[in-house]
């Protein structure tokens, strides 16, 4: 049993010799090559996984940033039309005011040159008046130009401006 | 019953019916446990000086196991997938058991190169210490028998040669001679001492050969002599009653020479890659 | 007793005495590794690796025994 057997020796060396061989030329290489493949693979998957969230997120970012622009922008917007729109309230309240003011003015003006009008009229009807009376009181004890003088001067002590403020 | 220990019961069958009625002695009825493991020739071949091939039990074993590996190894690079069924991801648990399991685990650097190796010598020693325990007509008389080309020293001192010669092939390689040798002293040693601990490394490397071989050679003759033994209780107690009782133990002792059949592989090539991996990290 | 009665009987007691010590040592490896798994589970692929390792060194011891028995029953008759 433990005398030394040459013969088995060299089948060993030459069965081994042939597993190893199989083992490593049909076995271990393709089972590697395999299992590099498969990892390969899921890196691929996760590189390109990443690449699609990275790409994700600068999208994101972009919209996010463009949102914000458009956000200022649209505030921008309202606030000048605001301020557009103020404007115009104040240019129109001070055209309303103006012009109220010109019809104020016109009608006030025209009050007076109506009262002047009346004024100057009524005056001529006194004097008219006053004459008459005279003439009747003083028929001829009065020359023509001292009865004009006395005219004038009762037309002077009346005052008129209160007249026409009283009316 | 879980349904994955059916297996077990089919083997605890198929052994008990084995020990019972076709292993023991066969037409000559006696024990003779040192008989399973004598070799004659089957196919006589002329010899050349000291070297003998003829057939005989050892080699139609060895050439056994080769053909299961080459079958195998066929059939799986026939069958890879990218998506792997479920023998597909089998063979890849074992393939990752051999390279990161042993290879990987234990050695440094230099596992692309020694792989092939470790890994080849892992299934061939797994190969033919479980063809071992398969029942095969190469007993005395042709009844059903186990014997393994394992349990044979000069096999598996041919395989421990291997490992020996790629350890210091492999430290060679990497450091040149000088440097290889000179990674067995001490640096800063006096001389004496320097060389009286180089013997002993040299004596040390010979008996890694010697321990190597002898571990897996011992464990299946002794794993292969028990089984025997309790195989042969109906002639060691000429009563079929004990015999049939001493059957569950003898299930018992070949689950367990199954498990000593992986872990022996195991070992050996574990033990292969630290030889290999230490010779690889001697330089500094 | 015939010679080859002592070689049996030193077979036997080659064995047996040889398997003490791994006995006891295998005892101790496998204790302390079982140890170290409950301790650092986390680490438990790396411990049970080295302990099979020490295992193969260990058993080794056992084996030459068993190795000078045979040699004492089978060859030194």
């Amino acid at each position: 049993m433990l005398n030394t057997q040459w013969g088995l020796m060299v089948w060993t060396l030459i069965t081994f010799t042939i597993a190893v061989y199989i083992l490593v030329r049909f076995a271990f290489g393709p089972i590697q090559r395999l299992l590099d493949e498969r990892r390969q693979t899921v890196q691929d998957s996760m590189d390109v996984a990443e690449e699609t969230r990275a790409e994700a997120h600068r999208l994101l970012d972009e919209y996010k940033t463009t949102l914000a622009k458009v956000r200022t922008e649209a505030e921008e917007i309202l606030e000048r039309s605001r301020t557009t729109g103020e404007h115009a309230k104040a240019e129109i309240m001070a055209e309303a005011k103006a012009q109220s003011e010109r019809v104020l003015t016109q009608a006030h003006e025209q009050i007076e040159r109506d009262m002047r009008a009346a004024v100057r009229e009524l005056k001529g009807q006194i004097a008219e008046l006053t004459a008459l009376a005279t003439e009747k009181v003083a028929a001829g004890s009065l020359k023509a130009a001292d009865q004009q003088r006395l005219i004038d001067e009762a037309l002077a002590e009346l005052n008129v401006d209160q007249l026409g403020m009283e009316n | 019953m879980k349904k994955g220990l059916k297996w077990v019961w089919l083997v605890v069958v198929v052994v008990a019916l084995a020990g019972l009625f076709l292993l023991p002695g066969g037409a000559k009825k006696t024990l003779n446990v040192a008989g399973e493991f004598e070799l004659t020739p089957i196919v006589k071949l002329p010899a050349v000086g000291p070297v003998d091939l003829s057939i005989n039990k050892a080699v139609i074993y060895l050439w056994l196991a080769t053909a299961v590996i080459v079958i195998l190894a066929i059939v799986i690079a026939r069958n890879l997938k990218p998506q792997p069924g479920r023998f597909q991801t089998a063979v890849e648990g074992l393939y990752a058991l051999a390279r990161d399991g042993i290879a990987r685990s234990v050695m440094k650097s230099g596992v692309d190169t020694w792989f092939p190796y470790i890994g080849a010598v892992f299934f061939f020693v797994l190969i033919n210490n479980l063809i071992g325990l398969v029942p095969l007509p190469f007993g005395e008389h042709h009844q059903l028998s186990f014997y393994t080309a394992t349990a044979n020293l000069y096999v598996t001192i041919t395989l421990a040669l291997f490992t020996f010669v790629f350890t210091h092939y492999a430290g060679i390689n990497k450091y040149g001679v000088r440097k290889y040798v000179n990674s067995w002293m001490p640096t800063g040693a006096p001389p004496v001492l320097r060389q009286f601990i180089f013997v002993i490394h040299a004596v040390s490397e010979i008996f890694r050969l010697v321990s190597l071989s002898v571990r897996l050679f011992a464990n299946m003759v002794a794993g292969h002599a028990i089984l025997a033994v309790f195989f042969a209780m109906a002639l060691i107690f000429q009563s079929y009653l004990i015999a049939a009782a001493l059957q569950g133990a003898s299930v018992l002792i070949y689950l367990f020479e199954i498990f000593v059949a992986v872990i022996q592989a195991f070992i050996f090539a574990i033990l292969s890659a630290v030889y290999i991996g230490g010779a690889l990290d001697s330089g500094h | 007793m015939n010679p080859h009665a002592y070689a049996e009987l030193g077979a036997g007691l080659a064995m047996g005495l040889g398997a003490i010590g791994p006995g006891i040592g295998l005892g101790i490896l496998i204790g302390k590794a079982l140890e170290s798994i409950a301790r650092q589970p986390e680490v438990a692929g790396d411990i049970r690796t080295n302990m099979f390792i020490g295992i193969g060194v260990t058993e080794a011891v056992a084996l030459y025994a068993f190795v000078v028995a045979l040699i004492l029953v089978f060859v030194a008759k």
